[in-house]
């Protein structure tokens, strides 16, 4: 019988040494987070269109604001009308407001009976318009947003008449 | 051993256990150390862009990125409060990542960093340091690797952090 106690004291007594003198341990799970937002969509809503004009003996620009407003550098170059101003539609929806966006834009060359070579430039929700072939930006609203596209055309000396189309490259990224 | 021997051992054992775990007044409330989240470790809007990256939140909640990863806003940094015992040094703080999971595939979570009181940054624990009357805060950041492509959503997960006061608390 006392054997037994014995036993079981030294057994005891050696749990509650091991249980107090151990360190006390903690641990907690603490939460993270992130989220991933897609490169901003670009879509051609309107194509740039710098309408119906003639040309004359002397070479000269068409230039056709984002505001609107055409206008030719020489009398040669009579103004038909027909002009439209180029929309391009940008998503940025997931973003949330704030991050800025940079629109860049590049014009290219109008071919058809002829080249005529032109740059643009374009403007964003903000009302500012950019420079020729140089980026635009704006503050994101975490939405869609337009941007107005306008250009300066160059036109050659008596230019071929006819259809004239081509390309302008449009990128946005935050 | 004789068993009076194997018996007076077997009582003074008993009486060194109970005075350990027995309250003492100049201790603070007796029990383990605990952690408490403060506020999350958030990496924020991030695009991945064509080649992926890394983004980095330190101790402080300053943002680094590289690749072609663009960060727009919203990190923070997490603050653990960890309640530790008046005086006790806490030793052993190990911080463990965890994925975070979302839309697309998990995104990896790379390291942890810890900035504890009167301490500078570690990568993966916290430094030793004793605690104040059980008000310490954790300072912890992270880095998470996000691939080209990865797809948008948001994605959760969670670190775990585990710490060991010695002497233990009364």
């Amino acid at each position: 019988m006392f054997e037994k106690i014995k036993y079981k004291s030294i057994v005891l007594s050696s749990i509650i040494f091991v249980l107090c003198f151990a360190y006390n341990a903690s641990a907690a799970n603490i939460q993270a987070d992130a989220e991933i937002v897609g490169n901003i969509t670009v879509t051609e809503t309107t194509a740039l269109d710098f309408g119906q004009f003639s040309s004359g003996v002397s070479a000269g620009t068409v230039t056709f604001s984002t505001s609107g407003v055409i206008s030719s550098s020489t009398i040669d170059i009579v103004l038909l009308g027909g002009e439209i101003n180029g929309i391009a539609n940008l998503d940025t929806t997931g973003a949330g407001a704030g991050p800025l966006v940079t629109v860049t834009i590049n014009g290219a060359t109008l071919t058809g009976p002829g080249v005529m070579p032109f740059q643009a430039n374009c403007e964003g929700p903000a009302g500012v318009p950019g420079l020729l072939d140089t980026p635009c930006t704006f503050l994101s609203a975490g939405g869609t947003a337009n941007i107005i596209i306008g250009g300066v055309l160059n036109v050659g000396a008596d230019q071929p008449p006819g259809s004239y189309a081509g390309f302008i490259t449009v990128t946005a990224e935050f | 051993m004789n068993k009076n021997l194997c018996l007076r051992l077997s009582i003074v054992l008993l009486v060194a256990g109970l005075l350990h775990i027995a309250p003492s007044g100049a201790r603070a409330a007796p029990g383990p150390a605990t952690f408490t989240e403060i506020q999350p470790l958030v990496f924020g809007l991030i695009v991945p862009g064509a080649a992926g990256g890394t983004l980095t939140v330190d101790d402080t909640g300053a943002v680094s990125v590289t690749g072609t990863a663009t960060y727009l806003g919203g990190a923070s940094n997490a603050q653990v409060l960890i309640n530790s015992c008046l005086g006790s040094t806490a030793r052993q703080i190990v911080l463990t990542t965890g994925p975070l999971s979302g839309p697309g595939a998990n995104l990896v979570m790379t390291q942890l960093t810890c900035t504890s009181p009167g301490n500078t940054s570690r990568n993966n624990r916290c430094s030793n340091f004793a605690g104040t009357a059980g008000n310490d805060i954790l300072l912890i950041g992270g880095t998470i690797s996000i691939p080209a492509g990865q797809t948008n959503g948001v994605y959760t997960g969670t670190f775990n952090i585990v710490g060991n006061n010695n002497p233990a608390c009364p």
